[in-house]
């Protein structure tokens, strides 16, 4: 070999690590963009929870309920995304649904009997949905 | 050490070794990963059948039809806590739908009681993963009440005016 010379040996090298770099970085911004996809749902998952929790207690127990849902946030420093919630009558007897959307995705608890609950006062029985935004106060009853 | 450097060899002993344990270390890394990742997850589920169950426990205690009647104890200031009419299968707890208990159509469920099932959550959890276990204990009239009786139970003297028995709520996916 002459001096100054590059070996076959170093180019292969470089030429694999950039081969495995690039993979890597294809890799890592899949995997962003799932475990952004998987937190946005989780925090959705967690909010139609607390809001499911408090609509049985109000059921449960007669109780009326001022409630104020958890903001939607993905990530530590980012702000809160807007989502709404959203009490409706499906149609059929006994057929409600909590519904939690946000940039055009939803998780819901169906088939729930929500009749004697009332958001605000209004009923759901009327098959127009009641829908809040997340974070905004709203009080959860159930009607005499 | 002892030089290695034979034509067409590519790899030292000590460069093998020290790959193993690389790999090996990597493989260890990534377990617990996955372990930890698992683990949140399975906590994760099994938090939100806890809260259905719970949920959906209280709401068959509350239920208008099986809640015993308060009569005149409430226009006496008295107040009947925990008394329930499970009854036979047919009746008091058997015939509260699983949409009234607040059970969304992707759980399933299994509700018994001392002496009885419910008709609509009567699943078989036998293959079931996590499943949310709750168990509340209730009061059953077993005679008429009286003011007398229902004191006598409130000071913890012997109680004879209520059975205790015991509802069980399983919840699954």
């Amino acid at each position: 070999m002459r001096k100054g010379q590059t070996s076959v040996d170093i180019i292969m090298a470089i030429l694999v690590a950039l081969v495995f770099f690039a993979v890597l970085n294809i890799y890592n911004d899949d995997l962003s963009s799932q475990v952004s996809e998987i937190s946005m749902k989780n925090g959705m998952k967690s909010i139609l929870l607390d809001v499911y929790s408090a609509t049985a207690s109000a059921k449960a127990y007669g109780i009326s309920i001022d409630y104020t849902s958890p903001r939607l946030k993905v990530g530590q420093s980012q702000k809160p995304l807007d989502c709404a919630i959203s009490f409706r009558d499906d149609g059929g007897s006994n057929d409600d649904s909590i519904y939690i959307t946000s940039g055009g995705k939803e998780e819901k608890y169906n088939k729930i009997t929500l009749d004697d609950i009332t958001i605000d006062g209004d009923s759901i029985l009327n098959n127009s949905p009641v829908t809040r935004p997340c974070g905004e106060k709203f009080t959860i009853a159930r009607s005499p | 050490m002892k030089a290695i450097g034979n034509r067409g060899q590519l790899f030292s002993l000590d460069f093998l070794i020290a790959m193993g344990l690389a790999v090996l270390a990597m493989g260890m890394l990534l377990n617990y990963f996955e372990t930890t990742t698992n683990v949140e997850k399975e906590a994760r589920v099994q938090n939100e059948l806890n809260i259905v169950a719970m949920n959906a426990s209280a709401l068959v205690l509350e239920d208008a039809d099986s809640k015993c009647p308060e009569g005149i104890f409430s226009a006496q200031g008295y107040k009947v806590y925990g008394c329930a009419i499970a009854g036979p299968e047919n009746s008091g707890f058997g015939n509260i739908k699983k949409e009234d208990l607040m059970i969304p159509d992707t759980f399933k469920c299994d509700i018994s009681w001392t002496g009885g099932d419910n008709n609509d959550c009567d699943d078989d959890p036998s293959s079931a993963g996590n499943i949310a276990s709750v168990e509340r204990i209730f009061l059953e009239r077993s005679q008429s009440l009286a003011k007398a009786d229902y004191e006598k139970c409130a000071q913890g003297q012997s109680c004879s005016a209520y059975t205790q028995n015991t509802l069980t709520v399983k919840i699954w996916k």
